[in-house]
């Protein structure tokens, strides 16, 4: 059986939503503008909460990594630093 | 090379910049990290292509033109369950609406022609824009290094899951799952500057997590991201006064 018809749909779709939001017009009232600057904060927070506790039973485990993790970052300054610094957390309290 | 075009903006000049080979290798290396979370699960979706009934074709086709890693996985997944194509082809269109927020966002940050709006759109993923938009960027070359390094990592990723996958554990097992939030996580440290962006993200995380018990997956990210987004533009101007500013920790010596 033939998938091709099933990628085609679900590239189609997916392409559709991703060139959206660069469609959406020029708008340039302040709070428009507001809400754009606000978007990358408001998802990687929703990414976080949504996933950081993952789905075999070690929430707390992968909170507490999580926490060492944005230390990690806070006084580094330095992404690949706080995600080392996460694993090792969650490596050594599992 | 870098191209410099003027332009009016508000009565002033603005300079915007499509951006250097450097600027795209930049991109591409700040990627780097999340290739981590990206390899095991690209594979992944090529040893579920393959048990699915795909060909090595078919499933390097999927990646190349769709690169969806969540919708690629779920779709694997309802096929196997024995869901139809147009059950698939909505349920990527739910998974994939958080994109539109991306676009909405990246659109205000940099200047894209309309070949580069639909190259930089199809290449859009959760780790580009993250990455893109944490490191404070507006070059239309950082943005596409960026892209760049995660569709290589995800289409080698997938080539090695269909031909060897058999051979590689599941990567939950591993913890694998979990740079994911990680890789989001320091991004979201980096961007807070302000008690403002501080609130929305508290209240986005809040909302992500009530909604995650009474939403399908798919929406609780766009419902959550939007509405906090809202209430935060509603409330004023979310740029830091010298006084809320959140104090930052003083910089790694060199």
């Amino acid at each position: 059986m033939s998938h091709l018809p099933l990628i085609a749909g679900m590239a189609l779709v997916t392409f559709a939503t991703r060139y959206a939001g660069f469609s959406i017009g020029n708008r340039r009232s302040p709070a428009w503008e507001r809400f754009v600057e606000l978007v990358p904060v408001a998802t990687f927070a929703a990414i976080v909460a949504a996933s950081v506790a993952g789905e075999r039973g070690e929430g707390l485990v992968r909170v507490g990594a999580a926490a060492a993790a944005a230390v990690a970052t806070w006084y580094s300054r330095r992404a690949w630093v706080g995600i080392i610094a996460g694993l090792l957390a969650f490596a050594l309290a599992r | 090379m870098t191209v410099h075009v003027a332009a009016a903006a508000t009565g002033s000049e603005q300079t915007l910049t499509r951006g250097s080979t450097r600027d795209g290798l930049r991109g591409f290396r700040a990627a780097l990290p999340l290739w981590l979370g990206i390899v095991p699960f690209g594979v992944a979706f090529g040893m579920m292509a393959r048990s699915a009934g795909f060909s090595v074709f078919e499933a390097q086709l999927m990646s190349i033109t769709v690169f969806a890693g969540s919708a690629q996985l779920q779709a694997v997944a309802l096929l196997s369950a024995g869901a139809g194509v147009a059950g698939i082809v909505t349920s990527t269109l739910l998974i994939n609406l958080r994109h539109v927020l991306y676009g909405v966002a990246l659109r205000e940050r940099v200047h894209l022609s309309p070949l580069a709006r639909a190259l930089a759109a199809h290449l859009l993923t959760d780790e580009a824009f993250g990455v893109f938009a944490a490191a404070g960027e507006r070059s239309f070359a950082f943005l596409l290094g960026v892209e760049l390094s995660m569709f290589l990592a995800w289409n080698a990723a997938t080539l090695a899951g269909t031909c060897f996958g058999r051979l590689v554990p599941s990567p939950e097992r591993y913890g694998v799952d979990f740079v994911f939030p990680l890789a989001f996580l320091t991004m979201l440290v980096l961007s807070v500057r302000s008690r403002r962006q501080l609130g929305v993200a508290a209240l986005a995380a809040g909302l992500a997590f009530a909604c995650k018990q009474a939403l399908p997956g798919e929406l609780t990210l766009l419902v959550a991201a939007g509405t906090s987004a809202a209430v935060g533009a509603a409330l004023g101007a979310p740029g830091p006064a010298p006084q809320q500013e959140i104090s930052r920790a003083p910089q790694e010596a060199p």
